[in-house]
């Protein structure tokens, strides 16, 4: 038993009598308590939880595709409207960032929704500001889907998060015909038309997202994230979705990171009282 | 509801053996397992129900109101000559009393163990036959220090075990949970119904199209979904009088109704208080852990 803890711990529910400092600014956040500790270690504290969200209708048709078609169809009104919805989302979020006086968002939790008749794109994260930072926020506030571990990590090795950057590629693989079919019967046979529908979807995915990155200087993209494979609504319709932060060299060089090796000498928990609820 | 008394029996609690350690080393005492739970009718009624149903109106409506007037005039009987985003104060104003009086039952029961705080609380919410009635259940371990006088009224936390602990190292006392909840209902108007379930036509994306192409932001649903997150952000922090939240998660779901989409937003969280000045860490140490697999 640590005295020390048990001295912090006392302190703690004593003070629970004197009641708040009306004087603070409340903080909402959704940092766990390494987290907002990881922060803190690196010069910045929590001020807000933020959100932005946008949602884009996608015209009537555009998932129905002619039968007899014979090439992969790339469908620009689902691409459009999931591009449009990523940028105001980002842009909501940027604004509730600024209005709390945070300089960045961090942790920002991305939720990608296509139906049928729209595209939705919905922003969680923590705004954040140097300790001791006055009211302003200078320039605009970068946003980071990044974890506060892994901010930390980037900053620490000279780099820094601009934006959250997105590419989608939504191809509609034709319909096969019934000789087609037949002529398929018994075989395990590569499908190229699909899988051209495929590669189609994620070239133009990723190129979209790299002319974003390349469009505000950054040097590339970390910790991107995809969402692939066919729509659950329309499953003759191969989507590629791709998301990651946009970040660049703030130092002279990079820093390099020499981590140490760590050796784990606990045992695994056999039994835990959870089990026997 | 009176709280059982205590029984002079061992004592039990929803720890795991992790925490249940982490709490002793904290000084935290196990008194036992503590429940409250409320159970409501859920009755599901809209602003036009409501209207017609309790005799209230547009005008009598509290809270955030939005109306979205057809641009087209007069079309035809079935076009919609108005849309409406509204805030549920009703559902709220149930949901809120329906947890405070759980909450009341747990607090209750831990003050009867002479309890300091009440650690490791777990919130349920159960839709009994076909929704017709609705629980909130709270359940956690009430805990006591030696050599504290107990406070008015017993703190409540999520967390447990080291993560309590290290929020206190930290500088942090906990206080009480935090949840609040937020429904906005959506009246579609006809630009919204158009852009939600009519309106241009584009087959197979660039194979032309009939009525041409509407990508274009919804912009009633976009302002609901964006109030009901606004809202329930506030509703929260006007309870916090310049304490913390933290750890919060935010959750909104879309309820499907004969009138329109209803948006729930929920957040919870602990709410904290800071007790001493937040001492910085040193930078920490990147590690690399050896495991096998």
């Amino acid at each position: 038993m640590s005295d020390e803890m048990i001295a912090e711990m006392r302190a703690a529910i004593t003070s629970l009598g004197r009641g708040p400092s009306r004087d603070d600014r409340s903080v909402t956040s959704d940092l766990s308590i390494d987290e907002t500790l990881l922060l803190h270690g690196m010069g910045y504290e929590p001020v807000d939880l933020v959100t932005g969200i946008s949602v884009v209708a996608i015209p009537y048709g555009t998932f129905i595709v002619p039968y007899g078609q014979g090439s992969p169809i790339e469908l620009s009104h689902a691409k459009d409207a999931l591009s449009l919805a990523f940028r105001n989302g980002a842009e909501r979020l940027r604004k509730e960032c600024e209005a709390a006086d945070g300089v960045g968002v961090v942790g920002v939790e991305v939720e990608v929704e296509v139906d049928g008749r729209s595209a939705t794109v919905t922003f969680t994260g923590t705004a954040v500001t140097p300790i001791g930072h006055g009211k302003k926020s200078p320039g605009r506030p970068f946003v980071t889907d990044l974890s506060v571990r892994d901010f930390v990590l980037l900053e620490r090795a000279g780099w820094a998060p601009i934006d959250l950057v997105a590419g989608s590629g939504f191809v509609a693989a034709p319909v096969q015909g019934v000789r087609q079919r037949i002529s398929q019967v018994g075989q395990n046979i590569e499908l190229p038309v699909i899988t051209r529908s495929l590669q189609i979807a994620r070239e133009r995915a990723m190129d979209q997202m790299q002319t974003a990155a390349l469009a505000m200087h950054a040097a590339g993209v970390v910790d991107v994230s995809i969402i692939d494979g066919p729509l659950g609504h329309s499953r003759h319709v191969c989507a590629f979705i791709c998301y990651g932060t946009a970040i660049r060299l703030v130092a002279d060089r990079h820093q390099r990171i020499e981590p140490e090796l760590m050796l784990a000498m606990d045992d695994r928990i056999a039994f835990q009282a959870s089990s026997v609820h | 509801m009176t709280p059982s008394p205590p029984r002079p029996s061992a004592w039990s609690s929803g720890l795991s053996t992790n925490d249940f350690a982490a709490c002793l080393g904290a000084g935290l005492q196990p008194l036992g397992f503590v429940q409250g739970c409320s159970v409501v009718s859920w009755n599901f009624y809209s602003a036009q129900s409501s209207m017609m149903g309790m005799g209230f109106g547009l005008n009598q409506m509290r809270g955030y109101t939005e109306q979205y007037s057809c641009p087209h005039g007069f079309v035809s009987t079935e076009h919609r000559m108005y849309g409406l985003n509204y805030q549920k104060t009703w559902i709220e104003e149930a949901w809120t009393e329906t947890f405070a009086a759980a909450k009341r039952r747990l607090l209750s029961e831990a003050a009867a163990l002479g309890a300091h705080g009440v650690i490791d609380v777990v919130d349920r919410s159960i839709h009994h036959a076909e929704n017709a009635t609705f629980e909130i259940a709270l359940s956690g371990t009430a805990v006591a220090i030696e050599g504290v006088a107990r406070p008015e009224v017993p703190f409540t936390t999520f967390l447990a075990g080291q993560k309590l602990n290290k929020l206190v190292e930290a500088g942090f006392a906990p206080v009480d949970i935090a949840l609040g909840i937020t429904a906005v209902g959506v009246i579609a108007s006809c630009i919204t119904e158009y852009q939600t379930r009519g309106g241009g036509i584009a087959f197979g994306g660039n194979v032309g199209g009939w009525g041409g192409s509407q990508t274009g932001e919804i912009e009633q649903v976009v302002r609901a979904q964006g109030a009901a997150r606004r809202l329930v952000r506030e509703r929260v922090r006007s309870e916090l009088n310049g304490d913390t939240l933290h750890g919060a998660s935010l959750s909104v779901r879309t309820i499907e109704s004969s009138e329109g989409p209803q948006i729930e937003a929920l957040i919870r969280g602990n709410r904290v208080r800071s007790f001493k000045a937040f001492a910085a860490l040193a930078p920490p140490r990147p590690v690399v852990q050896l495991v096998d697999r």
